[in-house]
């Protein structure tokens, strides 16, 4: 299943790309992420809770960052299961940055190979729950950059 | 699996359990699509409060603004209405529209629209209808119009101590046409790809009011009243009608499943616009 977007933050590239790099900070952006551990300076492990209706996941996992191209690329792979719903789900992130007139876009792929129970539940509601996810992340890293300009 | 099932026999009984049990209770009524849920391991409630035993929760009643459908109606009653035949044709083509008798049989309006399927009928011509449901707990009661009650993808309005106890349908203009087209793109008895119900009142040609709603091609079904509007005052011409259809295929952000694609629901839902204006206009009640 592929899952595309794209947002814009109001900031330089270089700003945008050190942000999202800033992992720590980052993943405080992502709806529903908590206990995220470094592992080593590629990788970290972490948990992801999404809620869909009566449905609840609770996904723990690693990040692992593969490819770094600063500040226009980044791919990293996502590898993580849900015992309770046993699912696993395993994915490919890619993001591409594009500096614009007055601000950054930020365009996102996700490639992802979803097993298990949470599969049937369907394309439709992970591409939609994924592009609200993107929608507050972007609107989280857009707050955290203006506090830190102002800061 | 393991839960506590819970049989109430009166509404204060049920209503009470919910607001002890929370966001951890879920209510069993016909059990078509909670019971496929429990069975795949999607969801695991620690109580299930079955509503069955409750009495006069089934019920279709008929005043002079509308009429009132009890929570736990089956959709083949709705569908075998006379009632509902008479005066929502549409409603009694939709809910006669879904899975097979079986399912019919045993599903229950009130499930129906607490599930908030995106995939599924009866909402779609509730929808174009008007129709407010009533929920009750044991803080008290309130009515919500469906277009505020259905938010997202198996997701409503309702608190978890939250019970469906009314659902309200106003009556539609004497002489009002109405249709219910579903358009399914794999089995007979498959869910909707994409589904239309449209309801036009008329003075000799003239569309006099016009209800549109476009369900199954994205997370909750959708009324557009400014593309609506165009027809009011106007004869149906097909150019009219396929401006409102397309209207309605440009701004709906259509979704992908295995039913079909973003791109082609978009075109199934200026088809079957079409479809439903020119049988309006062309005078099937």
């Amino acid at each position: 299943m592929k899952i595309e977007g794209s947002f814009t933050l109001e900031a330089p590239i270089r700003t945008v790309w050190d942000y999202l790099l800033n992992i720590e900070e980052m993943s405080q952006c992502i709806p529903g992420v908590s206990a995220l551990e470094t592992i080593d300076t590629k990788s970290y492990r972490g948990e992801l809770q999404i809620k869909v209706g009566p449905i609840k996941a609770a996904f723990g996992g690693t990040v692992t960052l593969l490819e770094l191209e600063p500040p226009h690329r980044l791919v990293a792979e996502i590898v993580a299961d849900d015992r309770r719903n046993a699912s696993q789900v395993k994915a490919t992130f890619t993001s591409i940055l594009k500096s614009l007139a007055d601000g950054t876009e930020v365009t996102y792929t996700i490639d992802a190979n979803v097993r298990g129970r949470l599969a049937q539940f369907g394309q439709a509601v992970a591409q939609s729950t994924a592009k609200k996810m993107a929608a507050a992340f972007g609107s989280c890293m857009q707050e955290k950059i203006d506090a830190g300009e102002t800061a | 699996m393991s839960f506590e099932l819970l049989q109430p026999d009166s509404l204060p009984g049920a209503l009470k359990a919910l607001a002890q049990h929370g966001d951890e209770a879920k209510v069993l009524a016909g059990g078509t699509a909670i019971v496929l849920m429990l069975q795949q391991k999607l969801i695991a409630p620690t109580v299930l409060v079955s509503v069955g035993r409750i009495p006069d929760l089934a019920y279709i009643r008929s005043e002079p603004d509308g009429i009132h459908v009890g929570p736990l109606t089956t959709l083949r009653d709705m569908e075998r209405s006379l009632v509902i035949q008479t005066h929502f044709p549409l409603l009694a083509q939709a809910s006669g529209e879904v899975g097979n008798i079986r399912v019919r049989n045993q599903a229950t309006l009130g499930g129906n629209l607490a599930e908030a399927d995106y995939a599924s009928d009866p909402p779609t011509a509730l929808l174009a209808l008007g129709t407010q449901v009533t929920a009750t707990s044991l803080r008290g009661e309130r009515t919500i119009p469906l277009e505020d009650f259905l938010i997202g993808f198996y997701t409503t309005d309702l608190e978890p101590d939250e019970l469906i106890t009314d659902v309200f349908i106003p009556a539609s203009a004497p002489g009002s046409r109405t249709t219910y087209l579903k358009y399914r793109s794999r089995s007979s008895e498959d869910r909707p790809c994409a589904c239309v119900a449209a309801i036009a009142a008329f003075e000799a040609e003239t569309c006099t009011d016009l209800r549109v709603a476009v369900g199954a091609a994205s997370e909750v079904p959708q009324r557009l009243p400014a593309v609506e509007n165009l027809a009011r005052g106007q004869a149906l011409t097909d150019e009219l009608i396929g401006e409102i259809a397309a209207g309605y295929a440009d701004n709906i952000d259509t979704l992908e499943d295995i039913r079909g694609s973003a791109w082609y629901r978009t075109q199934m839902i200026r088809i079957h616009v079409v479809r439903a204006l020119e049988e309006l206009r062309n005078g099937r009640r």
